[in-house]
């Protein structure tokens, strides 16, 4: 029966010239799909301006005086 | 340990397999040996035998996996009406088996899939989410293949046949036990193939 030691040293000797991007090549080749991960940044904060542009307590915002009357 | 393990490990044994297929393939088999196929969900390229009983007995299960074959899910027709079921003895070597329901052949795996991992980790990559369970593990077996002397793969697993593939019944616990054997012309003999069991399949069947 074929050991984990017989076959370790077939495989390990077989792959020990190839880097993980010779890997990859051949499992695309076999039909393997892969997609790129994409790096994960933190959502930049909203500037502080924009938030007050947004407020409904604007004194320029005239429905702030209709709702008032 | 079971009989049938006592024989699979002695050196160069022949067992027997069951390969269930159309009927219009029988003649093409038996003149010229087994192609492999591309398999994409089991244990790698090869050609594919039912080996031990599990639920049923193998030859049954080559029955059933002929009858199911013949649907064309797409075309919504059978592709043939008439099966059979082909009975080959393989030799097989055993410095050359990854049996999977030994410990020594799960390690097998999880050493190459380990492999696999690290690559993809290296590389920022992740297997796009439309492949298969499956579809990975049967790559995992033709890249292992590949890159040691591997040429028969043993395992026992779960396989949809006509009402479980119909009804959607999917389950992690085996129903059979198949072998993949790689370089069909070397490892089975063409004059054992024998037929053993034909019929025709009824079209309210599925």
């Amino acid at each position: 029966m074929l050991t984990y030691k017989k076959f370790e040293k077939q495989f390990l000797g077989n792959i020990a010239s190839m880097t993980s991007a010779d890997i990859i090549n051949e499992l695309e080749d076999l039909g393997l799909e892969f997609d790129d991960i994409k790096e994960d940044k933190p959502e930049t904060a909203k500037p502080i301006v924009m938030q007050d542009e947004r407020s409904s307590y604007n004194s320029n915002d005239s429905n702030i005086y209709s709702l008032a009357a | 340990m079971t009989l049938s393990k006592v024989v699979l490990y002695k050196k160069n044994r022949k067992i027997k397999g069951y390969h269930g297929t159309d009927l219009n393939n029988r003649q093409g088999i038996v003149d010229n040996n087994y192609n492999e196929s591309k398999s994409n969900e089991w244990l790698g390229d090869g050609v594919y035998f039912f080996i031990e009983k599990v639920q049923n007995e193998p030859v049954k299960d080559a029955e059933n996996w002929a009858i199911t074959e013949a649907w064309d899910n797409t075309k919504r027709k059978y592709k043939y009406n008439e099966y059979v079921v082909l009975e080959s003895e393989i030799k097989i070597n055993p410095d050359k088996l990854l049996d999977l329901d030994t410990e020594d052949g799960i390690k097998i795996f999880n050493e190459v899939r380990s492999t696999i991992e690290k690559s993809i980790v290296n590389e920022n990559k992740k297997i796009k989410s439309s492949v298969k369970r499956t579809q990975i593990d049967n790559i995992i077996f033709t890249f292992l293949k590949k890159k040691s002397s591997i040429e028969f793969v043993k395992s026992k697993m779960y396989i949809k046949f006509e009402n479980t593939r119909k009804y959607l019944i999917e389950s992690r616990i085996p129903n059979v036990c198949i072998l993949s054997v790689s370089n069909p012309k070397k490892n089975i003999q063409k004059k054992t193939i024998n037929e053993v069991k034909k019929g025709v399949i009824n079209d309210v069947d599925i």
